[in-house]
């Protein structure tokens, strides 16, 4: 076995992309589960019994069958319905889904840490429960939920690699290409893999690093 | 055709990727659970290179996706001259893979652990290893139970990634199903996630039945 770096070279502007792409999918996933974990979260601790339970229901069913499963289904079954999307789209789509359902439980939790005498104190000042949440509950949860929150993207980062079955160009996409055009399965994986070391070693840091500024 | 039966036609399949699934989620499970317990003693033994390497096996497969492993020890290993088929290499990695995740579990468990702990073991003049079977791992074992049972239910969902090298698990047979027989990708694939729905949720319920039970008396 040998590592050429020509080839390394040659396909240096596949690798950029594709390193780009890796980020931009995890992140603007992230921004978007985020959003749904918030109503997620707010939805599970709400007294409804039918917002519970269709929160409960959604978590369960994302958090108990595997991305992959979930990836073939809207990649080959809206298609079926006559809805179609891009790559891009159609991961960010199930990426958003699948950790929206982790993080309702990391906002569920988060918000759930926050001493109850806060949600007392605003109600007794005469908040509503919008008020309440947007500017006693979620500041303070925010802070609980960071670390968590970057272990998330952590996990994007990596499920985004199954995005390459879709054809869309992230780094596992690269390395099959490298592999398969140049025939140099060594070069292409293991420097997919380096790169994908390079992010999560730095996000695993950060994580860190919140949880010790927050303690 | 209707949707009674495809589902018909198409169950009996989809249970023998399920068995698949199951077998694969199991034997690796045994072995994850294995390389994890060797992996968190390393990662608090009091020998600098072993901590090092062990901390360094921790960091390479959880910073790297599961995918990639899977490709590299599919794709590149036989070039060092080891030939795995798809059953090994796909069990192989999975048990290295989930390994790094329970070294991290078993070793904040036994760090959860109060010092006084090892101090009155040692003062009793236990051994370093009677002192870990005796005092430390019986009560390491309940504190790590509950993440435990979550990262089997994460190694069960991780085994659909092996369908990607060609083993015929649940996934797979689905995707055979609707490229073969040209049935409605998404009652297949629903029936597909179904069945992982079906391994994965009692897990969820057990993991918090036993979180319950293993509470803490103080």
């Amino acid at each position: 076995m040998y590592f050429n770096l020509l080839i390394l070279k040659q396909y240096l502007p596949i690798f950029k992309e594709a390193f780009v792409n890796t980020l931009t999918v995890s992140v603007v996933s992230l921004f978007f589960a985020l959003i749904v974990g918030i109503i997620g979260g707010l939805c599970k601790i709400s007294k409804n019994k039918i917002i519970h339970s269709i929160a409960s229901i959604y978590v369960n069913a994302f958090r108990s069958t595997p991305l992959l499963a979930q990836l073939y289904l809207v990649f080959f079954g809206l298609p079926y319905l006559g809805i179609k999307f891009s790559p891009f789209f159609t991961g960010v789509i199930v990426l958003t889904l699948n950790s929206g359902a982790y993080i309702t439980e990391i906002v569920r939790s988060g918000i759930q840490a926050i001493s109850r005498g806060q949600a007392e104190a605003a109600l007794s000042l005469g908040m509503n429960y919008f008020s309440m949440m947007r500017r006693i509950i979620l500041p303070q949860a925010f802070v609980i939920i960071i670390p968590p929150l970057v272990g998330q993207l952590v996990i994007l980062v990596k499920d985004s690699s199954l995005l390459s079955i879709i054809a869309h160009t992230e780094l596992t996409k690269a390395a099959e290409i490298v592999a398969s055009n140049a025939f140099a399965p060594t070069e292409g994986y293991l420097t997919s893999a380096f790169l994908y070391l390079i992010i999560c070693y730095f996000l695993m840091r950060l994580s860190k690093y919140f949880e010790t500024k927050t303690k | 055709m209707n949707i009674i039966e495809i589902s018909k036609n198409s169950i009996p399949f989809l249970i023998k990727g399920l068995v698949v699934t199951v077998y694969i989620a199991f034997i690796s499970g045994i072995f994850a659970v294995i390389i994890g317990v060797i992996g968190g003693l390393c990662r608090n033994s009091r020998i600098f290179i072993i901590r090092w390497i062990s901390s360094l096996y921790v960091t390479i497969f959880r910073g790297t996706p599961f995918l990639i492993q899977l490709y590299i020890t599919y794709f590149i290993l036989p070039s060092f001259g080891i030939m795995l088929n798809v059953l090994q290499a796909g069990i192989g990695i999975l048990a290295f893979n989930s390994g790094a995740y329970i070294s991290e579990i078993v070793r904040a468990g036994i760090e959860s652990i109060p010092k006084e702990q090892t101090d009155a073991a040692l003062s009793l003049g236990m051994t370093p290893f009677l002192k870990m079977k005796l005092i430390i791992m019986p009560q390491t074992i309940r504190v790590i139970i509950p993440p435990l049972v979550g990262q089997l239910i994460l190694l069960v969902k991780a085994t659909s990634v092996i369908s990607l090298i060609g083993v015929f698990d649940l996934v797979k047979v689905g995707r055979e199903l609707v490229i073969g027989t040209g049935a409605n990708p998404i009652l297949i694939y629903s029936l597909v996630a179904f069945f992982y729905f079906l391994i994965c949720y009692p897990l969820y319920c057990l993991s918090i039945v036993i979180e319950k039970k293993l509470k803490l008396p103080y």
